[in-house]
């Protein structure tokens, strides 16, 4: 599976959660993140994220559209979920890895 | 049948004994002498032999107020000479005058500027007859931008307040230079707009909005590529950076209950007027960081040595000070600290309440900071973007 964030979601992301502004991280995980992910598991398919050709992610885009995925996802380890993604990012080198360092050490306090 | 009446007898004997003759005559004296107003004052009736004594009291004690409400009015303003009119136009003869710092500058003149910005906030809303707040730029001969946005913020606060100050109104300034500023940052157009605040498209003048603009970070991003040698992904550090201090100050800044009727807007300006150079000022006049933060015991307690400077270094050094208390909260000011780290943002400077913080060139990994005496409500964030090709031959 394949999804491009510029192409078919936004160039300019937005903030954390949906009243906060447009294309946020919220809106992005509930209408597209969520879904594409159940169905990369149940089809044992790796889910590929194009991330270039925006104008720059805001950290709590990134938190709680990946982060918050994972700390959705309470009954798979958080390495499994990780797993199950694939990032393109010739744009801005660091952004994987911020991603996964999201996705592996966000909680809840 | 025995016990009740024994019971009746003592309670009846009781109530008797409390109030004794001598009180009940007290109570009626009082009740008798005095009535009590409205607002809950008491008021000699004119048939008290001493009532000519309290008229004469109460007259004195009416004027004294009086002259001390039209003092306060006047303000530290009162050397002011400024003609009555309005920008629009129209003709007044009541006006609240307000006279600006000749330097005029939260971030090279921030004492005397913010001094200037608590008292005329104070006095208003304190209360005034006026209807109509001139202020006069005549005097002022060096200004910055992070100043003037205050001041539309500070104006549009105060529209939609409970005083009486609905116009505003003033002299333009007399220096060529601060004139130029004035007119390009749209101010009049701002102040003048009686209805919607909400529309200021054009990507030179002062922007602002009460919610995230991810388009207006497209916009700038593009304005940026148009007149430098810049390509889109050398700017993508500058739409996580607004994108954090938006979301700083919809989330934050104006979160405490007694600023609710504030809208929660945040301005930004780009200045290009120096070729290859493009200088951000970002700023809110909500609560500003150190009031949001999450603060130690010794920081809550001034007495303890609590200093917002202090406070706002360890924020920008990651230590943990977001109020939502949640582990994956709280990363922009590291974020916006880092860009600065890796040289992306020259001469980031942060001021707000009593802290005034920056970043020099020549040694990026020191914040250095100073305290100022007045304390700055809302939030300054200025830093340039300086492009290093420019002039050159970029194939």
């Amino acid at each position: 599976m394949f999804f491009s964030i510029a192409q078919e979601f936004t160039t300019t992301p937005g903030l954390r959660y949906r009243h906060q502004s447009e294309y946020s991280g919220e809106e992005f995980r509930e209408d597209y993140l969520r879904k594409m992910y159940s169905d990369a598991v149940s089809k044992g398919e790796i889910l590929t994220i194009d991330l270039d050709g925006t104008f720059g992610y805001p950290d709590s885009f990134i938190s709680e559209a990946f982060g918050g995925l994972a700390r959705e996802q309470t009954n798979t380890p958080r390495k499994d979920i990780i797993a199950r993604f694939q990032f393109i990012s010739k744009d801005q080198s660091g952004l994987i890895e911020k991603i996964h360092n999201m996705m592996l050490n966000e909680d809840e306090r | 049948m025995i016990v009740i009446y024994v019971v009746r007898l003592f309670t009846l004997r009781e109530i008797f004994g409390m109030i004794t003759l001598s009180k009940l005559q007290v109570y009626y004296s009082k009740i008798v002498c005095c009535i009590v107003n409205v607002s809950d004052k008491i008021i000699m009736r004119k048939k008290h032999p001493r009532y000519p004594l309290f008229l004469k009291r109460h007259i004195k004690k009416l004027n004294r107020n009086n002259k001390a409400r039209k003092r306060m009015v006047k303000g530290v303003h009162d050397k002011a000479q400024i003609p009555a009119k309005s920008f629009d136009g129209s003709p007044n003869k009541d006006h609240y005058p307000a006279v600006l710092p000749t330097v005029f500058s939260i971030k090279d003149n921030p004492n005397e500027t913010i001094n200037f910005f608590n008292k005329t906030r104070r006095t208003i809303m304190r209360g005034t007859d006026c209807d109509l707040m001139m202020f006069d730029f005549s005097n002022v001969e060096c200004m910055t931008i992070d100043a003037l946005m205050y001041l539309i913020a500070m104006i549009m606060n105060i529209r939609i307040s409970i005083c009486t100050v609905k116009r505003f109104g003033g002299n333009k300034p007399k220096n060529a230079e601060v004139l130029k500023l004035y007119d390009r940052s749209g101010f009049e157009k701002i102040v003048t707009d009686r209805q919607s605040f909400i529309k200021n498209d054009d990507a030179r003048c002062i922007m602002f909005s009460d919610k995230g603009r991810p388009e207006k970070t497209r916009e700038i991003c593009e304005y940026i590529i148009d007149n430098s040698t810049f390509v889109r992904t050398d700017l993508l550090f500058l739409g996580e950076m607004l994108g954090e201090l938006e979301g700083n100050v919809i989330d934050h800044a104006y979160s405490d209950k007694t600023n609710s009727r504030l809208h929660r807007r945040w301005f930004v300006y780009i200045d290009d007027s120096k070729p290859g150079k493009f200088s951000f000022t970002f700023l809110d006049n909500g609560l500003g960081i150190w009031a949001t933060m999450q603060k130690n015991f010794s920081e809550h307690v001034k007495k303890f040595g609590g200093n917002s400077a202090d406070a706002i270094i360890d924020a920008l050094s990651g230590g943990f000070r977001t109020r939502t208390k949640k582990t994956y909260r709280g990363r922009g000011l590291p974020s916006i600290r880092k860009h600065a780290q890796e040289k992306k943002i020259q001469n980031l400077t942060i001021v707000t309440s009593k802290a005034y913080c920056y970043i020099t060139e020549d040694n990026v990994d020191k914040i250095d900071s100073m305290r100022i005496d007045k304390s700055l409500k809302g939030t300054l964030y200025y830093w340039e973007i300086i492009d290093p090709n420019y002039g050159k031959d970029v194939v």
